[in-house]
């Protein structure tokens, strides 16, 4: 080859390749740059705030939000800032919560009734979907596995009389699987 | 009460439609098993029958929704595979159509859906790696099908939540040192007007389309803690 022939050639391929890396280097920071617009410009909208030591699963009763604390259940009402234990979760339960409602609470590997200041574990050996546990009708639940059951959690009224101190006992009945 | 039919690999989401006591229930994923789909029992689980099926493998046709939101007229479902984005299920017709595609872009899955105060609000969550961080979106809708994220996340939000009696939504994270974010809901024609008028990332989506999500990570690593603000 020509040397002159390939010295432009050479040229132009770095030239070639300056321009690409610098096209690069802008389309990377304009992808950057509008990106924390966005966060910026709707985050003075939303009024995002932080809710202080309350991790994973949670749900809202009026204005508290309740969680699952390592060894209680948390209620806070200033978005966490400061947080009251209302009842002690049960020894068995290991988290992180996978799943938790007002009657529903789920960890790694078993989903608990919630009754009262009690749990009653309904469930084992049982991954849940991120939030399971929905209410069918008045005393039913719906539980969904994230794996290949879903059970109905059946709660009948008790014979005995109730001991507990803020919801009727009831009987806890898993109901057996039906034919798909 | 049901066990998942042969060829299906795992259920996903599991509801109770609040409207009908119907329940739903979604069965993935398309690349490791052979049937997908939609699935509802009208009976209180006696009896199940397939709303949406595909079968053979992962193709675009699949439908195995992550999260779903019951709304009056129609059931919202978020998805975590190609195409990915939004259903909806017609109560009327009983049509269900992909309402909503995501760009590559912010390629991410569904986890919650919620309707507060008239507008759409879902998040979404990148797909497990273990070498890379998880990201997060917060995506609102005023009509439910055209979508625009307005938050992202250096973690994976998977807890959706409407509290304080209707006036915010709050985020939980898979990260166990993450804590929860709460935001402040606007009412839809206030929303509607700031994402009007808000920075939008469609011409970078048109320009670059695909094999962002490294440079998206990064950039979101440790850019965007900054708007957080102390309590009230």
């Amino acid at each position: 080859m020509n040397p002159a022939r390939a010295y432009r050639f050479l040229i132009w391929a770095l030239i070639g390749v300056l321009i690409a890396g610098l096209g690069a280097l802008a389309l990377y920071t304009y992808g950057g740059t509008r990106l924390e617009a966005i966060n910026a410009y709707y985050g003075d909208l939303l009024g995002r705030t932080e809710l202080t030591g309350v991790r994973g699963p949670h749900y809202w009763q009026g204005q508290n939000v309740v969680w699952a604390g390592r060894r209680d259940v948390k209620t806070s009402g200033d978005f966490g800032v400061t947080a009251t234990d209302d009842a002690p979760l049960p020894e068995s339960f290991r988290g992180p919560a996978r799943s938790i409602s007002e009657s529903i609470w789920a960890d790694k590997s078993s989903v608990y009734l919630r009754q009262g200041d009690g749990f009653k574990r309904v469930l084992a050996d049982f991954k849940c979907w991120y939030v399971c546990g929905s209410r069918l009708d008045a005393s039913d639940f719906v539980i969904g596995e994230y794996g290949s059951r879903i059970y109905r959690l059946e709660l009948r009224p008790a014979r005995r009389a109730s001991c507990s101190r803020s919801l009727p006992e009831r009987d806890i009945f898993i109901s057996p699987r039906s034919t798909p | 009460m049901f066990e998942k039919p042969a060829g299906t690999r795992h259920f996903h989401f599991t509801a109770v439609d609040p409207l009908t006591g119907d329940i739903y229930t979604s069965l993935g994923d398309a690349h490791k098993a052979e049937v997908t789909g939609l699935m509802r029992s009208q009976d209180g689980g006696e009896t199940w029958q397939w709303l949406d099926k595909a079968t053979g493998g992962s193709r675009a046709t699949h439908r195995q929704p992550t999260a779903v939101y019951f709304d009056k007229d129609a059931i919202y479902f978020g998805k975590d595979n190609r195409p990915l984005g939004i259903l909806v299920l017609d109560r009327k017709t009983g049509r269900i159509e992909q309402v909503f595609t995501m760009s590559k872009f912010f390629r991410s899955w569904f986890t919650g859906i919620t309707k507060v105060k008239g507008s759409f609000w879902a998040i979404s969550r990148s797909f497990t790696n273990k070498t890379d961080p998880s990201f997060g979106l917060l995506w609102w809708s005023g009509d439910g099908k055209t979508w625009v994220p307005v938050q992202f996340f250096t973690d994976a939000p998977i807890w959706l939540q409407t509290g304080n009696e209707g006036d915010l939504i709050s985020i939980g994270f898979r990260g166990k040192d993450s804590n929860a974010v709460a935001f402040k809901v606007p009412d839809r024609a206030e929303m509607a007007g700031w994402v009007e008028r808000g920075p939008s990332v469609a011409l970078l989506d048109r320009l670059l389309g695909r094999n962002l999500q490294g440079p998206l990570k990064r950039l979101i690593g440790g850019s965007f803690n900054q708007q957080e603000r102390a309590p009230k």
